[in-house]
């Protein structure tokens, strides 16, 4: 349920991938093919020429080194900049409280917020005491028009996932008719340490 | 709506490829920070930290030059293969190891593991042995059942496979996969 931007991801990691494999495959090549690496110093003198050229025309005069160097410079940090943003965005999207609702009332008006807390009670409740459930983990997500509801189970070993997972499931389509609200739910059913360590049966 | 959710369910069945994208965001962040400093160093007529951007380049330039062949092709080979996996990460799915199962009110995702463990608790009644005598692996399509009979008594493997069919079903496993089931011929001590 969160906002990684997959496509820019994906799109990127072709594109970086894509380099390097170019770059690796170019150092080999020189390395061993003699006639590619002849090639490739002609190919490179010329364009040396060419960029030692473009430097001395954009040399002011007094100076020692041309002002294209502040322009890369700029380039380099703004490619920084951006690497860094492509970072920060991956596993975004979670959210706060869960419902955040202004009501104009004329008598009371004001603001309704429900934490993910109190869902994570109502949700206790509605399932009753299961033995089948070591733990119950709850997380809202910013999603567009209305905010998602993560539930993680962690079962006990050997129950059936998908009976348990409906339960859960009908317990939160419970819970959000109580609080009004009709928003993706999201059941997912973990294994974990707790559960993979954890005894089979338990006496109850 | 629809679209919707199912965009959801692909976001979990999926890796979204985080590690891979550190990993590349990272190496770029290094060398351009290396060659911003060079650059900068350059633009305000300062001495090179390492090497001035002409040196760097007559060494690419006139490559191989005095440098090592076996060196150059092992540096190649390493980034080669850097660039190699960060592209199968971009290019490959990325199937994680979980199942959607079919519910009306949410979208219901179940690590395989969870759905080995309860698939072979049932194995185990069915087939009447003792626990760590039935081992199921959950694949994409397809569920393989490895069951150890106890000496004496053998194992019917149509009946293990029905019961199996039969707990996907209650599950709800959609589509339904392949139950496949391997007795081993050698039995061991039940416990």
């Amino acid at each position: 349920m969160n906002q990684t931007p997959r496509l820019v991801n994906r799109i990127l990691l072709i594109l970086i991938g894509f380099l390097l494999l170019l770059c690796g495959a170019h150092l080999m090549l020189t390395a061993f093919a003699a006639d590619y690496a002849q090639r490739w110093q002609v190919i490179a003198s010329g364009a040396g020429a060419w960029f030692g050229n473009l430097l001395t025309i954009n040399t002011l005069p007094g100076q020692k080194d041309s002002w294209v160097w502040i322009l890369i410079a700029a380039f380099l940090i703004c490619i920084i900049l951006l690497m860094l943003w492509w970072i920060t965005v991956q596993g975004r999207g979670r959210g706060g409280d869960y419902v955040s609702k202004y009501f104009a009332d004329e008598n009371t008006p004001g603001r309704i917020e429900i934490s993910p807390n109190a869902v994570d009670q109502m949700l206790r409740h509605f399932l009753g005491r299961r033995s089948d459930i070591i733990s119950i983990n709850i997380s809202v997500w910013n999603l567009l028009p209305e905010a998602g509801l993560r539930v993680k189970v962690q079962p006990r070993k050997g129950t059936a996932p998908g009976p348990l997972g409906r339960d859960v499931a009908r317990a939160a389509r419970l819970a959000q008719e109580a609080l009004g609200v009709s928003g993706p739910v999201l059941v997912y059913v973990v294994v974990g340490t707790r559960s993979r360590f954890a005894r089979t049966e338990r006496v109850i | 709506m629809v679209s919707k959710l199912d965009e959801i369910r692909e976001r979990e069945l999926t890796s979204g490829r985080s590690p891979a994208v550190l990993t590349g965001a990272i190496i770029v962040i290094l060398v351009c920070l290396y060659a911003l400093f060079e650059a900068a160093l350059k633009a305000l007529g300062q001495e090179p930290m390492v090497a001035a951007p002409e040196t760097w380049w007559s060494w690419i330039s006139i490559m191989p030059g005095t440098t090592e062949p076996a060196a150059l092709a092992l540096l190649g080979l390493g980034i080669g293969l850097i660039g190699l996996v960060l592209l199968s990460h971009g290019l490959r799915r990325g199937q994680r190891a979980r199942h959607s199962l079919a519910c009306e009110d949410a979208i219901l995702i179940v690590d395989d593991q969870v759905l080995a463990a309860g698939l072979a608790r049932r194995a185990r009644s069915a087939a009447g042995v003792g626990p760590g005598q039935a081992l199921v692996t959950v694949h994409r399509e397809r569920v393989e059942v490895q069951l150890s009979p106890t000496s004496g008594s053998p194992i019917d493997p149509a009946s293990v496979a029905a019961a199996i069919e039969d707990e996907l079903r209650a599950n709800l496993v959609e589509p339904q996969p392949q139950v496949h089931i391997r007795v081993s011929s050698s039995g061991v001590i039940g416990q």
